[in-house]
């Protein structure tokens, strides 16, 4: 399944033709620079463009418009990805076989999307006021919020003392203190902005012919203009002692975050090692994380590492008890040291590959996962299939691994110390 | 002798799926599906709810991990990950679930999966190591603000009913379990009738049966599983619970109690589907109520209504989170009321018994989606295919019924999450 690719305008369009899903997905993507001065402005943005349109003034109109089309599902989108901010609208929408509409919706969902992108509600050619306010606070709320997420709010405060200064450290939604800063003005410079200079990327999963499709995009999206923002990220493997970072919760568990900086990012020699590293390391239950440090010392049910390549960071992280937490964090460092040091069984390499191939044999099975496979990688200019990344990741062989962990420093810890006495989680 | 085969077919979608009941009264599921991963799972009608007399709470969850542990010291986490599968278990209030996905090698995972379920061995000390990894998990659930919002709103929904026990137990309560009480619980309820076995994917009939003759027992045992019966008055058991917990913003769950849960599992499935549709015309994000909450400031963006119903018990959850959860269930009450004197919209019916019908049609492009659907029809009793005639037959006037009938104010309880203290 590989996907045509399509200059329009200078927009790209990903066409990956398929019947396998009864239903179909298409993307509109900007891949912006994250810096501090836009990415809450673009988070802000995309609220407020969800907010309404100018033929769907409201929520409750669109979100009527997208019922009576067959229960399209539309989503805003704020992703991270390398020094990069990737934002826009998806939808996931019915294929042509189960609507009465003869040809299908997809017209009708890339109006809705147009409309969402272009045409936002305006009031004296600004946008809403009152959507602005609204969105504001709900802006804080979700900052807020992390704390409701302990282990997630971990390993947001370890991605901040991993990459200090640099805009992968930066929150997507920004901080609480610059939301009062947005107005409806600054909002709207943004998004014309945005309008007039970003380039997007279009990606479609469906079984509507590639020139049919052509022509649906050309009548709904006709304003942009081509200044391609390339693809950053600061790679670098680091070194010296890691930065260590603590706060108290009340919590029952302590969460126990570590960070990892690796200069094997995508396109380097040894980045399907890196994969299998991580496999190795946490990456699923046959994992030294979860075999070593959870089934054999019962020091924690949830214990896993997860890389990310198009930045080059790896993060691994556990809960245990807060006076476990010294033991944790050492079983966690020499579980690492033991892939440096070639300690790697081949049940443990075997394992890791097999379960690589598995996850990107899942890819042809899930819409999105083919469209992020493909988009993103065109972003750093890899045009793999992934077949071709299969293929590679097969080849990887335990000398690499070892390779691959030369290139990966241990540069952050981060702990949330629990502070709730034991009896009141026993009671 | 191969055992008789019902053949369900759905001509509207384009599937089909089989059904054929092993010599060890074990049911078989398969159903075709041209994708990558196939999906399989094993799962025991047997969950939190079903706990006997003096055992303790938590037995159904601790069974379930402890069960991936085999004789000769092997993990079957390991074997699945040798295979290059991708294994895994859960356990609801009503059934525990072994499972694995696999693009490759699909019959030894499969074989692994039906040896290391019916193959329990459990020792003192592999029991006191789990009760170490499994407080973990007590630990993480107790920091996880929306799970003790869930069971305190089952705490004021129910006097009595299991359901309303954490699943996982709590630290006490496991450290209570033996390697004893496994083999008691295992016994009493991992038997093939009880059981059911479900394949969605690149796979077909012959090949599955093939596969289990290979590995399950040649006679069936119709020892029958007999459960706690549980007497819960209609009323709810409190009307609001607050608690405090790490939150930024108090989070809430409006629970309410049904006390009509039908015996035929036919009469549960329409209702279960009516129930899908009155949530998406009274508090879905294209109703008024919700539109009204939101532009008011009432509630955050995230709100939401999920109606559960199985065998013995079922209520209607309402979440989001909001500075004043009170003044919300107000509003909610408020706007049920009105509904009761003006009138449900039949508009409204028409939209939402769409939207229910292309989210079932879309149900259908994920092998692991299909596989716990299909379960969760086959322990409900009813059939998946047929849930497309429930849909297409229901009337708005059955709607109308079902909303007054359900409805009632005293059944309504009120849970609520408050922020605990910032952050030093």
């Amino acid at each position: 399944m590989r996907p045509i690719i399509k200059d329009l305008n200078g927009a790209k369009l990903f066409y990956i033709q398929t019947d396998r899903f009864k239903s179909e997905y298409f993307s509109l993507r900007f891949t912006v620079p994250l810096c501090t001065e836009h990415a809450q402005k673009n988070a802000l943005l995309m609220a407020v463009l969800g907010r309404g349109t100018r033929s769907y003034p409201t929520k409750l109109a669109l979100n009527r418009r997208l019922d009576t089309l067959y229960s399209t599902s539309v989503s805003s989108r704020n992703h991270r990805l390398g020094d990069m901010q990737s934002i826009g609208f998806s939808a996931d929408f019915l294929g042509a076989r189960y609507v009465n509409e003869s040809g299908g919706i997809l017209s009708e969902v890339l109006d809705v999307l147009s409309e969402l992108w272009y045409h936002p509600l305006l009031q004296d050619g600004i946008f809403c006021e009152e959507y602005v306010k609204s969105e504001k606070n709900n802006l804080c709320d979700a900052i807020r919020a992390a704390i409701n997420n302990p282990r997630g709010y971990a390993m947001a405060k370890c991605r901040k003392l991993l990459c200090p200064g640099e805009p992968f450290a930066l929150s997507l939604i920004g901080e609480e203190e610059s939301v009062a800063t947005m107005t409806g003005d600054n909002l709207f410079e943004r998004h014309q902005a945005l309008v007039k200079g970003a380039v997007p990327t279009f990606v479609y999963v469906g079984n509507t012919p590639i020139e049919e499709l052509i022509a649906m995009l050309q009548a709904h999206f006709d304003l942009f203009v081509k200044t391609d923002t390339p693809f950053s990220a600061i790679v670098k493997r680091g070194e010296g002692a890691p930065i260590m970072g603590q706060e108290e919760m009340p919590l029952a568990q302590g969460k126990l975050a570590l960070g990892f900086r690796t200069d094997a990012v995508l396109g380097h020699p040894l980045a399907p090692a890196m994969l299998v590293l991580n496999e190795i390391y946490g990456g699923s239950p046959a994992s030294k994380l979860f075999l070593n440090v959870r089934e054999q010392r019962s020091l924690c049910y949830h214990c896993s590492s997860a890389v990310d390549l198009y930045k080059g960071v790896l993060f691994a992280n556990a809960g245990m008890k807060s006076e476990n937490r010294t033991v944790t964090e050492e079983a966690m460092l020499e579980e690492f040291r033991a892939i440096e040091q070639g300690r790697i069984t081949v049940t443990e390499f075997e394992a890791a590959k097999c379960a690589l191939d598995h996850s990107y044999r899942q890819v042809f099975d899930n819409p999105v996962a083919l469209a992020d496979f493909y988009a993103g990688r065109a972003l750093i200019g890899n045009t793999d299939t992934v077949d071709d990344f299969r293929r590679s990741v097969a080849q990887v062989t335990v000398d690499d691994v070892v390779a691959a962990a030369q290139h990966i420093h241990h540069g952050a810890t981060f702990f949330l110390n629990g502070t709730l006495e034991g009896e009141e989680v026993e009671e | 002798m191969k055992p008789a085969v019902e053949v369900f077919e759905s001509q509207f979608l384009g599937e089909r799926y089989y059904r054929a009941v092993h010599a060890c009264g074990l049911p078989i599921y398969v159903f075709p599906k041209n994708l990558s991963a196939t999906h399989a799972l094993l799962a025991v009608n047997y969950g939190s709810v079903d706990r006997d007399v003096g055992i303790p709470e938590g037995v159904a969850h601790f069974l379930e991990h402890k069960l991936f542990s085999n004789e000769d010291g092997s993990d079957s986490f390991e074997r699945f990950s040798a295979f290059g599968a991708d294994a895994n278990a859960y356990t609801s209030h009503t059934k525990t679930v072994y499972l694995f996905t696999a693009t490759d090698r699909f019959a030894d995972s499969f074989g692994e999966l039906l040896q290391f379920v019916t193959h329990p061995y459990f020792t003192p000390e592999s029991v006191a190591k789990e009760q170490g990894i499994i407080g973990e998990e007590i630990r993480m659930c107790y920091d996880n603000p929306y799970d003790r919002c869930y069971y305190n709103m089952l705490e004021g929904l129910y006097h009595r009913h299991p359901v309303k026990n954490e699943i996982c137990g709590s630290v006490k309560s496991i450290a209570a379990i033996t390697d004893k009480t496994l083999y008691a619980c295992y016994h009493s309820y991992y038997r093939p009738d009880n059981m059911a076995l479900v394949v969605c994917g690149n796979v077909t009939l012959e090949e599955i049966l093939t596969l289990a003759e290979e590995h399950l027992p040649k006679t069936a045992d119709h020892t029958a599983v007999i459960r706690p019966s549980v007497i819960e008055p209609d009323s709810v058991h409190r009307s609001r619970i607050v608690t405090k917990g790490q939150v930024a913003k108090p989070i809430f769950a409006i629970g309410v109690k049904d006390v009509n849960v039908p015996e035929d599992a036919n009469a549960r499935a329409k209702r279960d589907a009516g129930m899908a549709i009155l949530s998406e015309m009274l508090f879905s994000e294209s109703g008024e109520l919700y539109n009204d909450l939101f532009d008011k400031e009432l509630i955050s963006p995230e709100f939401s209504a999920d109606f559960a119903l199985t065998r013995g018990f079922g209520f209607l959850q309402i979440s989001g989170e909001a500075d004043d959860p009170d003044a919300v269930l107000k509003e909610v009450l408020s706007f049920l009321d009105r509904c009761r004197r003006e009138g449900l919209s039949r508009e409204d019916f028409e939209r939402c018994r769409r939207v229910e019908f292309a989210e079932y049609i879309k149900s259908f492009d994920s092998t692991e989606e299909i596989a716990n659907t299909l379960l969760a029809f086959v322990f409900d009793g009813s059939e998946l295919f047929a849930y497309a005639d429930i849909l297409r037959n229901m009337t708005f006037e059955e709607i109308k019924v079902l909303f007054n009938e359900f409805f009632v104010p005293e059944r309504f309880t009120l849970s609520v999450v408050k922020p605990n203290r910032q952050i030093k």
